[in-house]
């Protein structure tokens, strides 16, 4: 095992980016014996056990506890957070933060540069795509296809929820065409549903939403999701890293987004971890790859990164390591940036940083007459799954529905809001106890996870006007959200509306959009027939498209092996290869495409 | 396997060990689960008793027992449910009345509910000492409990040897036995089924090897068990005892000499010894508060009595059950016990179903 | 002010922590007055919860100086936080160099009754263990 200081001698492979996709391409390489060099930009202060109890501590004490609160602020390597978002005004970039952004939307994800990525503070929800999902210009004459089936794509979805640990059962599953082998099923049993997604599923049940002239049922399931649950046989659950007996199940803790405290949420920590036990694998961290250098024959034959010390001080240093092939893994707008940066990957088209899309979530929220025992449990156990799939994708986008576990945590970031506002208004003592006591736990909020569709506008983008503290570009980012998706969100109240009635919500407490406690930001969509529609919605954190893989070297930045069509010894994996989004958080399905490109690599490296 | 130990071959025909009938084997079975329990409120009250953050090994090293205790719990009830003999948890009777000798011990040390320092972790040692070597099995009046459970090996030993012994010994139902797949603690080792003198004999030995070393070592010997090598119990009080923490050229019989292990006895919450909700009758928000730890405590006690007796799955639920004593116990550590003397008032373990 | 007993919020040891750190912040001499005047009140009210409610209103929540802290000090026991007064006091009172918004401290976030009072647990701490988030939940008339 070695975390080097500066790695000398030939590797088989540079992997660029520490996160879930880049450990399990050096999982399967060094698995076999070639010899992998790990390029991290952040810090690697999590592989030990104490190192990332001080992120839990440091998030117990942040005001604002957003996505990336926990980890520590690294100028040398920064990350967007949700502070830096705002409302963009016309003709002004959003230069707060990292991130430029340009609009006319603002992109409302974020990202984490430190070993384990995005990981660290993922939710954890690892549904499968589904197969129309690969396939939506054929089949419904939207966006591009796949250049690779769901059927290819398979196994490697099964190999990837056995790595990281996928809670879930088979038959909750199955749904849209999505298929297991006979004898297959995931590692661990589901994760329970949470009291309310029972009291959800039990006042759905039998009711349907009509979309584009066709019923579709409103039914609450299980949702797959990587945390430890009970092991099935052949399994046993992956505890925390330094200290295996912690997070052996799932404890409740209820803040999987930004950081499980146990560990019991799979993060990319766990497989770099097992990794260093091997001799085959080098993991070199705070090392920011500034470019990728090309041969005369047009192959790459090196990554230059810098090396810093301490975080926006230095002293940095500037060094190069070579490889036979190369892997960017470095998350979907970070690999862009990256290949703009090289000026490479861009001989056939101009794709690269093209095409940019999240799933834009949209939510609801209503207060429940009764206790719904809000605030326990994972932030999320179930979904509203059958609107991923249908007909109505000729008219609009399909989506994912969120049902919460967390009151309006998205809406006015409780409890403080409600506190505050009840000291506000001299509410205190025995009043103010019981005044929080029987509205929280009422609170209901429901999102949607909504499917975008490939654009050339929206990209990411750099100019030499926008550097960081190390003399990086920053991310230029170009973001609309098109008539698809804004449709999708309006129809997509139809089922909040069934939900909170089925609950018996009187309307006054039903809410599908509006200002809360000045936090929750109101958008709206006017629709081609005039009308205005205001709703809200934020980013889902799920950067998709950048380097899409495609069918020629004409329409796409990689092949669907994600190997570049330019140069045969550069991959480019993760997020930012997939065409379209479909509705499924899109972690496991990069995993199982990083599994699937391992076997191109391996063959390279014969 | 340490089946056949020294300490059970005789040259002389053997007498009958005092532990020589199924009843006589059931009735000391259930006063080792009331042993193993009794440890626990003791364990908890030291652990309990440190603030969060601070005494971090020694809380560590205190909960690794405590989590240990428990399984020795499970693996007695699977003992008892082997030979049919439905183990019993929740009975005003099972709860020692603090101070307290260990059940059927030979009264040689009290055990209180202290907070953690001195005197609370040399009642602990105690608790755990090995048996010297060539101490004879003891049924009752017992010095240490090694020697007790060392009865009890005699006595299943002794029983399975008559004719038809062990088939007719082991006609518990499989299905109240519980496994690994209802308890998720990942250190220490997993609970397994019981179902012959063979596995009896590996239950009896991870206790006593959890508790006391295995033959005469420092560790548990759970290697053999494809499970890391632990300190045993008495060890790992005593690294706390000396500060150090032991290492590989270290021996039973001397002290630890490796690392420091920093341990603070002044950084700890100081309940006043062996609580009891009576004494805060005229202190009504006090006394609700221990009175609902109690009844939470009761309440983990019937939901061990359920899965011991036909549902293990039960011990999924007690899980959340013990957390919520946790942080009960916590709360009631850090509230003045309003005698004048600087202590706090501390959960009292007290039956309230 | 909290609607919890004194034991519960002993109970949290956090008590030493707060009282020390809104002196430090606001000085002593408000705080003095604000602890004589909720004294003051307690004494003249015990028993009677309506008049309680009134003379705390009264006297400190709508009194300029002292309601701002007195809502400070219920966010301290709730949340664990403490929220830069409003500028109004500000103005009045001038800047005191602590009276920034912040979270005490790890312990003061995990100890917030917030948590307490909708009878679950703070994010990342105090977990309630595997499955509990599946069991009905605890209602205030269970819980009393």
């Amino acid at each position: 095992m070695s975390v080097s200081q500066s790695p000398s001698g030939n590797y088989d492979a540079i992997i660029v980016g520490g996160g879930p996709v880049g450990a399990h391409v050096a999982k399967e390489l060094v698995a076999k014996n070639k010899r992998v060099l790990m390029l991290e930009a952040g810090r690697a202060g999590g592989l030990t056990y104490q190192g990332y109890r001080s992120y839990v501590d440091t998030y117990y004490t942040r005001v604002i506890k957003d996505t990336n609160s926990p980890y520590p602020y690294n100028p040398s390597a920064p990350s967007p957070n949700d502070t830096d978002i705002v409302k963009i005004v016309k003709g002004t970039p959003d230069l707060i933060g990292y991130q430029v952004e340009m609009g006319p939307e603002a992109f409302g994800s974020t990202y984490l540069r430190q070993l384990g990525g995005t990981s660290l503070h993922w939710l954890g929800t690892t549904p499968r795509f589904c197969p129309n999902d690969f396939k939506l210009k054929t089949k419904y004459g939207r966006g591009v296809d796949w250049p690779l089936t769901y059927d290819e794509l398979e196994p490697y979805y099964g190999q990837a929820e056995w790595s990281m640990g996928v809670s879930a059962n088979k038959g909750d599953q199955e749904m849209h065409g999505i298929k297991f082998p006979r004898g297959y099923d995931y590692p661990m049993e589901r994760i329970p549903m949470s009291y309310s997604d029972q009291v959800i599923g039990k006042a759905v049940k039998g009711k349907t939403v009509n979309f584009s002239g066709k019923d579709y049922p409103v039914q609450v399931s299980s949702l797959a999701q990587a945390r430890n649950s009970i092991p099935r046989k052949g399994y046993t659950p992956v505890g925390a890293v330094g200290n295996p007996d912690v997070g052996q199940r799932c404890e409740g803790n209820g803040a999987c987004i930004p950081i499980c405290p146990v560990q019991a949420k799979y993060s990319a920590l766990k497989t770099i971890a097992a990794l260093l036990e091997s001799p085959y694998f080098t993991l070199l961290a705070q090392a920011v790859v500034t470019k990728v250098t090309l041969g005369a024959n047009g192959r790459v034959n090196g990554v230059e990164y810098v090396r810093y010390e301490t975080e926006g001080l230095g002293p940095n240093a500037t060094f190069t390591a070579t490889a036979t092939i190369y892997v960017l893994a470095g998350h979907a707008v970070e690999n862009a940036k990256l290949l703009l940066a090289s000026n490479v990957a861009n001989k056939y088209n101009k794709e690269v940083g093209r095409n940019l899309m999240d799933h834009p979530f949209s939510y609801t929220w209503a207060l429940a007459p009764q206790s719904m025992g809000s605030f326990r449990g994972p932030i999320q156990t179930s979904g509203i799954e059958t609107l991923r799939d249908g007909d109505f994708r000729k008219d609009f986008a399909a989506f994912r529905t969120d049902v919460g576990n967390a009151g309006w945590d998205i809406v006015n970031y409780p409890p403080n809001g409600d506190v505050t506002e009840a000291l506000g208004k001299n509410v205190f003592g025995k009043k103010l106890r019981s005044q929080l006591a029987n509205t929280l736990p009422r609170q209901v909020r429901i999102g949607y996870d909504v499917e975008q569709l490939p654009e050339w506008k929206n990209c990411v983008e750099i100019d030499p006007t926008y550097k960081d503290a190390l003399g990086c570009y920053r991310p230029i980012i170009k973001y609309d959200v098109s008539d698809y998706s804004w449709q999708a969100m309006v129809e997509a109240m139809k089922v909040s509306k069934v939900v909170f009635d089925a609950l018996g919500i009187p309307t006054k407490d039903q809410h599908f959009h509006g200002r809360i406690a000045g936090v929750a930001d109101s958008k709206h969509y006017t629709s081609p027939d005039g009308k205005r529609h205001p709703l809200n919605f934020i980013g889902a954190g799920h950067h998709i498209g950048t380097h899409r893989m495609g069918f020629t070297k004409s329409d796409s930045v990689v092949n669907s092996d994600q190997q570049s069509w330019d140069h045969d010894n550069l991959y480019v994996v993760g997020c930012g290869s997939m065409p379209t989004t479909g509705t499924a958080n899109p972690t496991l399905t990069a995993v199982a495409l990083a599994l699937r490109s391992t076997k191109a690599m391996l063959g390279q490296l014969r | 396997m340490k089946t056949t130990s020294s300490r059970t071959s005789s040259l002389t025909p053997p007498l009958p060990p005092p532990i020589n009938t199924p009843d006589s084997l059931k009735e000391h079975l259930q006063t080792a689960l009331m042993i193993e329990h009794s440890t626990i409120p003791p364990y908890l009250c030291a652990l309990y008793s440190i603030p969060n953050g601070e005494n971090v090994t020694a809380s560590t090293l205190i909960r690794s027992v405590v989590m240990e205790e428990m399984l020795h719990m499970v693996l007695v009830a699977n003992l008892l449910n082997a030979i049919n003999c439905p183990p019993k948890v929740k009975d005003p009777k099972f709860i020692p009345t603090y101070p307290a000798y260990l059940p059927h011990s030979d009264k040689k040390f009290v055990v209180q509910l202290l907070p953690f320092g001195t005197d609370a972790i040399e009642t602990f040692l105690k608790i755990e000492m090995p048996a010297p070597l060539g101490a004879p099995p003891q049924s009752g009046d017992f010095r240490t409990i090694a020697q007790f459970y060392a009865a009890i090996r005699q006595g299943f030993e002794y029983l399975c040897a008559q004719p038809g012994g062990e088939k007719k010994l082991f006609v518990g139902s499989a299905s109240k036995q519980i496994d690994g797949s209802s308890w998720y603690y990942g250190g220490g080792g997993a609970p397994f089924a019981v179902d012959s003198l063979k596995t009896a004999l590996e239950a009896i030995a991870e206790i006593t090897e959890q508790g006391e070393g295995y033959d005469h070592t420092l560790y548990d010997g759970d290697n053999r068990f494809g499970q890391v090598d632990e300190l045993a119990h008495f060890f790992r009080f005593n690294e706390i005892r000396a500060g150090r923490r032991y290492q590989a050229t270290d021996t039973p019989n001397g002290y630890p000499t490796g690392a420091a292990l920093v341990v603070d006895w002044s950084a700890r919450f100081p309940m006043a010894p062996n609580p009891k909700v009576s004494e805060y009758a005229d202190r009504p928000e006090i006394h609700q508060l221990m009175m609902e730890f109690n009844r939470t405590y009761t309440k983990l006690l019937g939901s061990l009595d359920t899965a011991f007796n036909g549902t293990p799955s039960e011990l999924l639920k007690a899980v959340p059950l013990m957390y919520d004593l946790k942080y009960r116990a916590q709360t009631l550590m850090a509230i003045p016990s309003g005698r004048g003397d600087g202590t706090t008032v501390g959960p009292s373990f007290e039956y309230a179903p | 002010m909290t609607g919890f007993s004194e034991a519960e919020l002993h109970g949290t040891a956090m008590a030493k922590t707060y009282f020390a750190l809104i002196p430090s912040i606001v000085g002593e001499a408000l705080f003095g007055r604000l602890l004589a005047i909720w004294h003051d009140s307690w004494i003249r009210g015990k028993g009677d919860e309506p008049l309680l409610e009134q003379l705390v209103t009264d006297q400190i929540l709508d009194d300029p100086d002292l309601g701002p802290i007195a809502r400070n000090v219920a966010s301290l026991w709730y949340l664990g936080m403490w929220f830069q007064l409003p500028a109004e006091w500000r103005n009045v009172h001038g800047a005191w160099a602590n009276d920034v918004t912040f979270v005490v401290s790890p312990q003061s976030y995990t100890e917030g009754l917030v948590w307490k009072a909708i009878h679950t647990h703070p994010p990342a701490a105090k977990q309630p263990g595997y499955g509990s988030w599946a069991l009905p939940p605890v209602t205030t008339e269970d819980a009393s």
